[in-house]
């Protein structure tokens, strides 16, 4: 489950990554966009 | 199931027995003096009164959960479909993108609710859907992000 939150001062956002479901989270996935 | 109010230094404010928790709560008032918390027994979500518990409060009606209070609203989900509503001043669809059942807390940024679109084409991405209405804008990527089992 990927839960997230907002820090309301920064606006800056956490979520919960499964490295198991997606073995590709690197620069390279956040590259592609 | 318990319930239990902390200070930051770890000392116990209330403690109370709630008969469920429900999906996207519970959740604080903008007061700070109650959580809501879904009442599975009544399938209504309910305000409960930290100074003094007992005092049970239904805050909207049959099949609402996710009971979330600003100051610019009231906004919920619901269990049977997917999307995120204003229910403070009847009953206003924000959007039907909001995953049907998904557990976390509603995310708020400024005066965006967040959405996780979690199979869209690109990969996962967290869409920003402005509360007043309006279409929602691709605010970040998130890869690796996945829906809770269950979710749609």
């Amino acid at each position: 489950m990927s839960k997230m939150a907002v820090n309301p001062k920064t606006g800056d956002i956490i979520y919960v990554a499964s490295v198991l479901r997606d073995t590709n989270i690197d620069l390279l996935t956040l590259t592609r966009h | 199931m318990t319930i239990k109010v902390l200070t930051a230094d770890g000392a116990s404010v209330a403690s109370f027995a709630v008969p469920s928790i429900g999906i996207g709560t519970p959740t604080w008032t903008p007061d700070g003096k109650a959580v809501i918390v879904m009442n599975l027994q009544i399938f209504r979500p309910i305000r409960i009164e930290v100074a003094d518990p007992t005092r049970r409060t239904p805050v909207a009606p049959l099949d609402w959960d996710g009971i979330t209070i600003r100051d610019n609203g009231t906004f919920a989900v619901r269990f049977d479909k997917p999307g995120v509503w204003q229910i403070d001043n009847g009953i206003r669809l924000i959007s039907g993108k909001y995953p049907a059942a998904f557990s976390p807390q509603l995310a708020f940024r400024g005066e965006d609710v967040l959405i996780p679109e979690f199979n869209a084409s690109g990969g996962p991405r967290i869409l920003a859907q402005p509360v007043a209405g309006g279409p929602d804008r691709v605010l970040a990527y998130a890869p690796g992000a996945q829906a809770e089992e269950g979710t749609s």
